[in-house]
């Protein structure tokens, strides 16, 4: 598999305060990568030290097959965009003349392309508007297109839904979706809004306290999220002893709902209950969440 | 860089508060000439009054870079240069040789009123050439500024607070110039006073030793020194019109200029950024 960045055994002190804890992760060329963790888990960290906005304490990351401490990086980084936490935008200026702005960066020979980026990304009436008086999600999508100045074929988003209402959500997720697609452009996202990234992801790198915990595809993350039983009874105090006496997993959800894990049988189930004065009300097949298998993963409430 | 210098020129120019502080400076300079222009009629000092015009450009020159270098952290679009593999060293030259560029424009436009003034002499009160000399120095040390406040405007990330120490780093330096030079202007000796029955400071025709005189030897030396050395002090001496040391002054701006630029490009090259 071709991999767009790499990093191996990366760390990041700021002070005492460990960041980044020897971090080694793969982004797949063509993948919408899913960088998720809790806040200071070192999401942004990571993103910064690709960006160039800070440098390693230790180990080193590849991009494009540059090593960071080689001079060419820079040349890498020529290929890539980046948002990183906020939207970086000229607030007094409009959306047009914000890309204007990023092609002289760049050193684009003309303005060529600007119409079309401005359109790609919803902004294409904006017209004399200037970015301080954009919605948040305007400014995230413009953010975004300057970021994509320069024809990049990797985009860094650092959680860029946070913030955003519904519609600026389903804007966003749309547009990640269309330049991954239509434009092939490799996308890692950092976010911990993991319900909306199940929406996106190809593949996933979880991370916590500075470590990648586990680096997934989305199709094996799909199939080692264990299927469960959601089961509703008159009461989980009666249901906990018939489950235990089965030697079946389980969690209680409450006092009418518990997951029961593996495979069971509803016949003998039923049969149980009715020994136990436990009535059973309904059960439905039921996939365990990503938030489930991520707080299994970094150890829940303990880690906090 | 050539890029880098295309975009932050095409902002400056773009840039509200750069223009605010050009129209600031002319018609600062424009009120300064309604003032004097009787006393240019009379008095010859023309070319004086319009070296005199730096000293105010200054704040607002630091003003200018503070605000202009400020925005590129305060709206993280500093950020936009980096990701795309701009190297540091060209970003730190990039902004000194717009913020000078733009504080020699600054400068500028509180010289025109004067020089238009001077029309209005009878005198220029200085000869061409000495003048522009002079001008040549007021240049260079605006430039050295510049590097100051580029230096500060690069390292403290905060808009509002470099913004603030740029302000009160031009108001110590010019003090310190200006106490500086009235150190060294201090006679050796002083009229001797005494109190008279009425309550009067009458002199009693003794001369006494000045306390505060600054006797030739180190201290002096070393005063003397940081006076040429430092722009404003250069600036003050050139208003005065008593410049000690002037044909080194552009040396001396030089030396300035590249030691603040030198350890502005070596730390910021280091320097994290969010």
């Amino acid at each position: 598999m071709e991999y767009i960045l790499t990093t191996n055994e990366l760390k990041k002190t700021y002070g005492r305060f460990n960041a980044l804890n020897g971090l080694t992760m793969n982004v797949p060329k063509g993948s919408i990568y899913g960088f998720v963790g809790r806040n200071g888990a070192g999401k942004t960290t990571l993103i910064r030290l690709v960006c160039g906005l800070q440098f390693a304490t230790n180990g080193e990351f590849t991009l494009y097959g540059q090593s960071s401490s080689s001079a060419d990086i820079n040349k890498a980084r020529r290929r890539m965009g980046a948002v990183v936490e906020t939207p970086s935008i000229y607030l007094d200026m409009t959306a047009e003349d914000n890309l204007k702005q990023q092609y002289r960066v760049i050193g684009m020979p003309s303005f060529d392309g600007i119409k079309e980026l401005l359109e790609l990304v919803g902004l294409p009436n904006t017209g004399k508007k200037k970015a301080k008086n954009f919605s948040l999600g305007m400014r995230q999508r413009l953010g975004i297109a300057v970021a994509l100045c320069g024809n990049p074929d990797f985009l860094l988003l650092d959680e860029p839904i946070n913030g955003l209402d519904p519609q600026g959500i389903i804007e966003v997720r749309e547009l990640i979706l269309k330049l991954n697609r239509e434009k092939n452009i490799t996308v890692l996202i950092s976010s911990h809004i993991l319900d909306e990234l199940s929406k996106l992801a190809t593949h996933y790198g979880f991370i916590d306290q500075g470590k990648l915990v586990k680096e997934i595809s989305a199709e094996d993350l799909e199939k080692e999220c264990r299927k469960c039983a959601r089961v509703t009874v008159s009461d989980t105090k009666k249901l906990a002893p018939v489950l235990d006496a089965a030697g079946l997993e389980y969690k209680i959800i409450d006092e009418k709902n518990a997951d029961i894990y593996g495979g069971i049988s509803i016949t003998k189930l039923t049969e149980a209950l009715k020994y136990a004065e436990c009535e059973l009300f309904s059960v439905n097949e039921h996939d365990e969440s990503l938030e489930a298998y991520f707080i299994n993963l970094v150890g829940g409430a303990s880690n906090d | 860089m050539i890029k880098l210098l295309r975009a932050d020129l095409t902002r400056m120019r773009k840039s509200k508060s750069f223009w605010v502080c050009v129209i600031l400076s002319f018609a600062l300079s424009v009120l300064n000439s309604l003032i004097f222009v009787p006393d240019i009629r009379t008095a010859e000092n023309t070319a004086k009054n319009i070296l005199e015009g730096t000293s105010n450009s200054l704040v607002l020159i630091a003003v200018f870079i503070a605000l202009f270098l400020g925005t590129d952290y305060a709206q993280n679009t500093i950020r936009n240069k980096m990701i795309i593999g701009s190297n540091r060293t060209s970003i730190y030259f990039s902004n000194f040789l717009t913020v000078s560029f733009g504080a020699f424009i600054i400068s500028l436009a509180g010289d025109i009123p004067e020089v238009a003034a001077a029309f209005f002499g009878k005198s220029f009160g200085m000869k061409a050439e000495e003048f522009a000399f002079q001008m040549f120095i007021i240049v260079c040390a605006t430039i050295a500024m510049s590097a100051v406040f580029t230096l500060l405007g690069m390292l403290v990330t905060a808009k509002s607070a470099n913004t603030a120490i740029s302000i009160v780093a031009t108001f110590v330096l010019s003090l310190g110039a200006a106490i500086i030079m009235d150190l060294l202007a201090q006679p050796e000796y002083m009229e001797d006073y005494e109190i008279d029955d009425d309550g009067v400071f009458v002199e009693t025709g003794e001369l006494v030793s000045n306390p505060v005189y600054v006797k030739p030897g180190i201290k002096r030396d070393i005063l003397t020194a940081v006076n040429d050395v430092l722009p404003t002090g250069q600036i003050m001496q050139l208003e005065t019109g008593s410049p000690h040391n002037k044909e080194l002054m552009p040396l001396y701006s030089l030396g300035v200029l590249a030691v603040s630029t030198a350890v502005g490009v070596v730390v910021f090259r280091r320097k994290d950024l969010k």
